[in-house]
């Protein structure tokens, strides 16, 4: 077992996709980081004083009622705690004069991105098992270990451990570019509980790509092949999903889409008619359908002939 | 194996049997040739073995363990190449042995070892994708090689090989039977067969049609007897026929039914009628001759 793990581990290492796309990712945000810290200027005395104005009077307007009917409140909540968590100081630096580079926009910068890292999974996901069936390795190393089941749930594993590493890594990086972009050509004061609330998205976002790397693997063990499992993947993704939320609207809670959005945002999602997605359906949906395609997966491995 | 079948259902064409209850049986040590011309069922037959495809019907066991069922039991005293052996590409050869190296903890100096063995040291660290086909040949046997395997399964291992390496191929497979180790070898090459293999068995549409020794299956098939080569066939047939000694003209020689160590008989009655020969030679049967033979008539089961 210990052995099948080193050797999974020194062939994810090896494998160049893997880091060509690292390095993309990368690349991506060191240059989007990098155009928006040469656009950047340091807030004046005057704009920071103007948007703490903008603030004060927001956040007073709230207070009274105005954002939001106390009555519709989540339970357990008071006017008070929402209008504090929902009007942040940092939502008004937005300043005159062009962008300025905040390190308080990291959590949604990094929820922008989400979707790269989300599509990094998928694609190594599905290559690690397509590239076995495309050139024809998967015969030999079913050769040295014949038990198919600990072949295969052992790639899921080492998949999804590398991207979870892979997309945590390359979000601390982009973190790191924009506080370094902030503190120098921008505004890099935080709010309270900024490291907490990053840390949470950074987390979500690395598992959400790696519950997608082991969607990848499954399609791929399934259909034996990259390209067509990522085809499969993608047309479902853009053409079913968008089809199914226009047709029958009630199944939008349901939709894989929504359900990762969910887990990406942290956030409720409010759809169309009332309906809601919470981080915990999210969760629960996407867990379940990852486990569900995987199972499947195994069951079609272990029965199937490798010819 | 005991009646090993394997069935393949194909739309179109129904229900085929790539093996159809195939009864072998492979003794330890030496090499056992695994002979049948190109869809035959040898390859299907190794998959069987290696647990790549599940049987339709029958029994195997290897090393004393039922198949597939013990399998991962045994397999780390089995190495195999199914066909042409496949490895990453875009992985250097030395990369690929390493990879399956760790499945069993074998370190990088049994696979530089394996790669001197088949001559690739050289070319270890260059990418797979610029090998030619007789070099992942013998990358497949090195990555065979590397768990020291007490059964080794060798699918065509001669397959693309110059003939340089045809030799050196033959001359390993010698030396892994002779070191004890069971070497199960298919090909449809018969005189590399021939020349290594102290068994064979001859498959045909999936079915067993000769087994046994290589004398044993050579034994009775053309018998035994001398060729003889001379200008004038008929008049050497007739000097023969003379002195008692009956020949036949097959061809371009004269076939005749003594055994080779009477041969001084023939040259004796040519000479006496002034016919000098210019080639005299045992009339040996070959493999090819009775794999031909045996095969011709074997009709595609139904």
């Amino acid at each position: 077992m210990i052995g099948l793990v080193r050797s999974e581990l020194l062939r994810m290492r090896s494998r160049r996709l893997v880091w060509i796309l690292a390095f993309l990712a990368l690349a991506i945000s060191f240059i989007g980081v990098g155009i928006g810290a040469a656009r950047s200027h340091k807030p004046t005395a005057a704009e920071v004083a103007q948007s703490d104005r903008e603030f004060s009077r927001s956040l007073h307007a709230c207070l009274k009622g105005k954002f939001v009917n106390e009555a519709r409140l989540p339970s357990g909540e008071t006017l008070e705690t929402w209008c504090a968590r929902t009007v942040n100081r940092t939502d008004f630096h937005v300043y005159s004069g062009g962008t300025v580079l905040q390190v308080s926009d990291l959590g949604d910068m990094l929820k922008a991105t989400s979707f790269l890292l989300i599509v990094l999974g998928v694609v190594i996901g599905a290559s690690s098992v397509g590239a076995d069936w495309q050139s024809g390795t998967m015969a030999t190393l079913l050769a040295w270990e014949p038990r198919r089941v600990r072949v295969l749930l052992l790639r899921v594993a080492i998949v999804m451990a590398v991207i979870f590493v892979l997309a945590v890594l390359l979000q601390v990086a982009l973190s790191l570019a924009l506080l370094a972009g902030s503190a120098l050509r921008g505004d890099a004061s935080t709010p309270p509980g900024f490291l907490s609330d990053a840390a949470q998205v950074v987390l979500r976002i690395a598992a959400a790509a790696a519950v997608a790397s082991s969607i990848g693997v499954a399609i791929s063990s399934l259909g034996r092949s990259t390209a067509a499992s990522l085809g499969v993947i993608f047309v479902y993704l853009a053409l079913v999903e968008s089809l199914l939320r226009g047709l029958v609207p009630r199944l939008a809670p349901w939709l894989l889409s929504v359900n990762v959005l969910a887990v990406v945002d942290g956030r409720t999602q409010f759809l169309e008619r009332d309906r809601v997605v919470t981080l915990v359906h999210g969760v629960t949906t996407v867990g379940l359908y990852a486990s569900a395609l995987v199972v499947i997966a195994l069951v079609f491995f272990r029965i199937r002939d490798v010819n | 194996m005991e009646g090993l079948r394997k069935e393949y259902r194909r739309l179109r064409r129904g229900t085929t049997a790539a093996v159809d209850g195939l009864d072998l049986s492979v003794p330890e040590g030496g090499v056992f040739g695994f002979l049948g011309p190109n869809g035959a069922g040898k390859t299907t037959t190794i998959r069987c073995l290696l647990g790549l495809v599940t049987p339709s019907a029958g029994r195997m066991r290897m090393l004393a363990a039922d198949l597939p069922r013990s399998l991962p039991r045994v397999i780390r005293d089995v190495g195999a190449i199914v066909e042409t052996p496949s490895m990453f590409p875009r992985f250097s050869g030395r990369r690929n042995l390493r990879i399956l190296g760790r499945i069993d903890g074998i370190g990088p100096r049994v696979v530089d070892e394996a790669l001197e063995r088949v001559g690739l040291a050289e070319r270890g660290d260059d990418f797979v994708k610029t090998y030619s086909l007789g070099m992942k040949q013998r990358l497949g046997i090195a990555a065979a090689l590397l768990k020291d395997p007490a059964v080794l399964i060798l699918d065509e291992p001669a397959n693309g090989l110059d003939p340089a390496g045809i030799v050196e191929v033959r001359e390993l497979v010698r030396r892994l039977g002779a070191e004890g180790r069971t070497v199960f070898v298919s090909s449809h090459i018969l005189s590399e067969i021939q020349q290594t293999a102290d068994r064979v068995a001859i498959l045909a549409h999936g079915r067993l049609v000769k087994a046994g020794p290589v004398g044993e299956v050579l034994a009775g098939r053309g018998g035994e007897g001398v060729r003889v080569r001379l200008r004038d066939l008929e008049a050497g047939r007739q000097a023969l026929a003379a002195g008692g000694v009956e020949a036949s003209v097959d061809g371009d020689v004269l076939r005749v039914p003594i055994r080779p160590a009477e041969a001084e008989n023939v040259t004796r009655l040519l000479a006496q009628r002034g016919l000098f020969l210019s080639e005299l030679r045992p009339d040996e049967v070959d493999l090819e001759t009775v794999f031909l033979e045996l095969t011709r008539d074997h009709q595609q089961p139904k």
